[in-house]
């Protein structure tokens, strides 16, 4: 707590009462003076109240990103108002180094939980991995297709099984012992063994069946099923050094020096090397003179935390901050900030409500029709407007912007704001107003409460929205907010709502099985029991199937059933921002992988 | 003094396991775990959580992970961050310089302003200089830290704006370049926040210390001896006031080494504050521990010095 908590009571007065030490002691207690640790506990844990007030109303707890798919309890910002055309700072154009040397300092939130890319499995630490290490593939940041990256080339056998991935030679890890296919078969068994604590365990272990090195440069991988996202979504992680870690007992591994980050022992083949951490301030990354697609250009990169989102802000603009996210609100004060370059784009994330389908706990939503009115009854188009600033898109289907699966023409529902519609279809379902005016059908009245987490502003309003508007259909809608935690127990666990309202951010790949499929209800994230034998098929079909088209066709006919049956309506998908100080270059953020030239970039003398 | 000291100390260890208990109750209690993070991750299956949970003990009851806990500290060992997995006991140390620079400094700039005014505001009572200080310190009183700390940086980061001579608005040294002046010049600002807000308290009690001990017969005899006014107030008046703030600044230590949360927070400040924030938030249970372990005992042992030097510094003080 604060130094000064003396204030809180008078020492004066008791000092000229002629009260005893030990009886101003006592009293010093009792007010709460000097018991520091145990009122800053109670201080967070009410709710993080006055921390969440002050500071960071929109740290991302659980982060996702980069190839690591995540739900997001916030997702940072938007970016061009929907007036003008989407693209913003647009494709990446390579500028000529004019300048060799120097360091490039980013702004994060949350700190890196580990080096190592056995282990990764939030953003700040995949940010760090992915400039330490490479993957054997890496998804394209312009199509999302995949891309070779330790692989100069690779083959699929005809049944989807076999994998045959050639490497590049002439690879090295930052203490020159070059990286072979053994690294890579080290790798995934490291992975795929329990006892390594490694979060891609099961969903590894489900698809791959052997991982066998052919010759120095060749590995080949055999799956279990064919797998539609293997490339993408599983051969991605960063390959780790066998020669440093064979003899490392995989229960330690994540104590290991190389997890927690070691110069000279955490060493990988990417463009820069592990030199120093300071847990909870930066991380220091120096370049890799030897890097195989060339010399990176600057000296250094530095990841620094930056808690405060307002400080945040405020470091991009004096530039001790180069590259940073910015929060929606500061958007439009960062556009005139000479400086700064703000970058809007697309991401994978979206953000949707889940009405309740159990029967055993609400049957107000059993009708397909209630759920299509309440949707319709949404103006979504003034929400983004008004809520993200415009940084955001009305959501088309289920499948991001960004995604080769975006395919909003043959999408046959659009949902367009209809509160007209929405009465008809409410008249129609039986539920007709009743004498407050709220609506009913058989004693019941339509009423329900929405949750979603407190903290999140965009959250909060888009629920306070849904009150309004269904209040103008005839229908009652109580907003409800709970601390993160608390709501993910409610919303996976307890699943003791009658709707919610979240976000969440997906892989590369448009496979939304854990969302859609009847199995996802345990475990999954199919959090509303929905469950149509149709759409169970349609996703196991997309997952098999390798072919791109065929798999788009596969997932706009699912989107044509989520979109009639809708269970879970997605509202928007929001765009992020982030600033880069002008003496950056080629650095370029997007949603798929901002550091895929990260040797490129380069800065003003 | 011996006995009373040795009762003292054998006093320490039941409050310092009920401290523990309460804290590692509250800690466990509340919603989250520190794997949250997987718990809504759709690449993340529940078999890997599952493991990953009890890798970490987390499937153990309460009392017995409390128990374990316990025989570990009994040990010396403080045991592993469950989200860094860096020793509790290092951290603690790697964060305890930054806490102690900061405190420490603003502790003494606050009392190089408060003592002086706090004797003059006295010794001038209900002058112009008296009520105008006593409104500052009321205004410092009342301004909240985080309000005043971002005040700070919005003026930082304008005066660079207009290109004035302005200092660092957060982090302890300059990245890439941390040298002896780049330390200062990032202390300044969260020393300035820090004490600001001490300044207004410390400045307080002196004053009305010094009105209580010029009140005393000696003072008068002092002056009716003809002493210089100067030697009045600060050999015969100060000396005396200044006792029970030593009391009060023995108090203060365990303040010192927990470092102020907001202060830290929003200045990027990498000290003990935030190490605290931060572990609760991310339910980081044995590192919530080994701090509050950590200043629980140091806040015990202060209280206990205070009162012994209570008793060396103010002789008509006996304890039995």
């Amino acid at each position: 707590m604060d130094t000064n908590s003396p204030q809180r009571f008078s020492v004066d007065e008791a000092l000229q009462a002629g009260l005893s030490r030990r009886a101003l002691l006592r009293r010093a207690a009792v007010l709460g003076v000097s018991m520091p640790v145990v009122g800053g506990l109670l201080a967070a844990c009410g709710g993080g109240g006055e921390e969440e007030a002050t500071t960071a109303p929109q740290t991302t707890q659980p982060a996702g990103g980069g190839a690591t798919p995540a739900a997001t309890e916030a997702p940072s910002g938007g970016s061009t108002p929907a007036t003008t055309p989407s693209g913003g700072t647009g494709a990446f154009q390579y500028e000529e180094p004019q300048n060799k040397g120097g360091q490039i300092i980013e702004g994060t939130f949350a700190d890196a939980k580990t080096v190592n890319p056995v282990l990764v499995s939030d953003t700040s630490s995949g940010r760090i991995a992915d400039l330490i290490f490479n993957g054997v593939m890496t998804p394209d940041v312009e199509t999302t297709e995949p891309k070779g990256e330790l692989a100069e080339s690779w083959e699929i056998s005809e049944d989807g099984l076999t994998y045959t991935f050639k490497l590049r030679s002439g690879v090295t890890f930052h203490d020159g012992e070059p990286l072979t296919a053994d690294d890579v078969k080290f790798t995934y068994d490291l992975l795929m063994n329990p006892a390594s604590n490694s979060p891609r365990t099961a969903e590894l272990t489900e698809r791959i069946d052997t991982v066998e090195v052919s010759d120095e440069s060749t590995v080949v991988f055999k799956l279990k099923n064919p797998t539609a996202p293997f490339l993408v979504s599983n051969m991605v992680y960063g390959i780790v050094p066998e020669h440093i870690l064979k003899d490392v007992d995989p229960a330690q591994l994540a104590q290991h020096e190389f997890s927690v980050g070691t110069k000279g022992v955490t060493i990988g083949s990417g463009p820069f090397q592990f030199e120093e951490w300071v847990k909870d301030d930066h991380l220091t990354l120096v370049k890799y003179p030897n890097y195989w697609e060339g010399e990176p250009n600057i000296d250094r990169y530095i990841y620094k935390v930056v808690p405060d989102q307002t400080v945040a802000v405020q470091q991009l603009k004096t530039g001790e901050i180069d590259f940073g996210p910015i929060n929606e609100a500061s958007y439009e004060e960062m556009k005139a900030q000479e400086n700064v370059t703000v970058h809007e784009y697309d991401t994978f994330s979206f953000t949707f409500y889940a009405y309740q389908l159990d029967p055993a706990k609400t049957t107000i939503f059993q009708d397909k029709r209630v759920r299509q009115a309440l949707f319709y009854a949404l103006d979504r188009e003034a929400m983004i407007e008004a809520i993200r600033f415009g940084l955001g898109e009305v959501a088309q289907g289920t499948m991001p912007v960004i995604s080769w699966a975006y395919n909003p023409d043959e999408l046959t529902i659009k949902y367009e704001y209809d509160p007209e519609k929405a009465k008809q279809l409410l008249d129609e379902a039986g539920w007709v107003p009743g004498a407050d005016g709220i609506r009913e059908k058989d004693g019941q009245r339509l009423s329900f409460s929405v949750y979603t987490n407190a903290g999140n502003q965009v959250r909060e309003q888009y629920i306070t929205v849904f009150q309004q508007a269904w209040k103008e259909i005839g229908v009652e809608c109580t907003p409800k907010t709970e601390e993160w935690n608390a709501f993910l127990d409610r919303i996976t666990g307890s699943k003791d709502f009658e709707m919610f309202l979240v976000g969440f951010q997906w892989d590369v790949d448009p496979d939304q099985t854990t969302m859609w499929a009847t199995e996802a209800y345990e475990g999954g994230f199919n959090m509303n029991k929905y469950s149509n034998p149709k759409v169970d098929e349609l996703l196991k079909q997309g997952l098999a199937t390798t072919d791109q088209e065929e798999r788009k066709r596969i997932y706009t006919e699912m989107q044509n059933i989520l979109l009639d049956e809708l269970p879970s309506p997605v509202l928007d998908f929001p765009k992020a921002i982030a600033g880069v100080n002008k003496r950056v270059h080629n650095l370029w953020p997007n949603a798929v992988d901002t550091t895929f030239n990260a040797h490129q970039w380069w800065v003003d003398a | 003094m011996g006995q009373y000291v040795v009762r003292r100390v054998i006093q320490i260890v039941p409050l310092v396991l009920g401290i523990t208990i309460i804290t590692f109750a509250l800690a466990n209690l509340v919603p989250g775990s520190p794997i949250s993070d997987l718990e809504f991750n759709p690449q993340v299956r529940p078999e890997d959580r599952e493991r990953i949970a009890k890798a970490l003990g987390l499937d153990q009851p309460l009392h017995v992970r409390y128990v374990q806990w316990l025989s570990h500290v009994a040990r010396g060992d403080l045991g592993l961050s469950l989200i860094t997995y860096q020793p509790v006991m290092k951290t603690i140390m790697e964060k305890l310089p930054n806490t102690l620079l900061l405190t420490v400094t603003a502790l003494i700039l606050s009392l190089i302003v408060a003592i002086p005014v706090g004797v003059y505001g006295a010794v001038r009572r209900n002058s112009a200089f008296d009520q105008v200080t006593t409104v500052g310190a009321v205004a410092g009183f009342a301004m909240p830290t985080f309000w005043l700390g971002l005040m700070v940086i919005l003026i930082l980061v304008r005066m660079k704006g207009a290109g004035l001579p302005t200092l660092p608005t957060g982090g302890v040294c300059e990245l890439g370049n941390c040298t002896l002046l780049s330390r200062v010049q990032h202390l300044i600002a969260p020393a300035f926040v820090l004490a600001f807000v001490q300044t207004a308290t410390w400045t307080r009690y002196i004053r009305s210390q010094m009105i209580e001990v010029l009140r005393q017969d000696y003072m008068r005899t002092a002056e009716a001896k003809g002493l210089r006014e100067v030697v009045i107030i600060f050999r015969h008046g100060l000396r005396n006031a200044i006792l029970p703030l030593v009391t009060l600044l023995a108090l203060d230590l365990p303040t010192l080494f927990s470092g102020s949360v907001i202060v830290e927070q929003i200045f990027t400040w990498n000290g003990l504050g935030r190490l605290i924030l931060d572990s609760v938030n991310k339910r980081d249970y044995t590192m919530v521990m080994g701090v509050t372990l950590f200043v629980s005992v140091l806040t015990v042992v202060a209280n206990l010095l205070a009162d012994i030097v209570y008793g060396v510094l103010d002789p008509r003080i006996r304890y039995d």
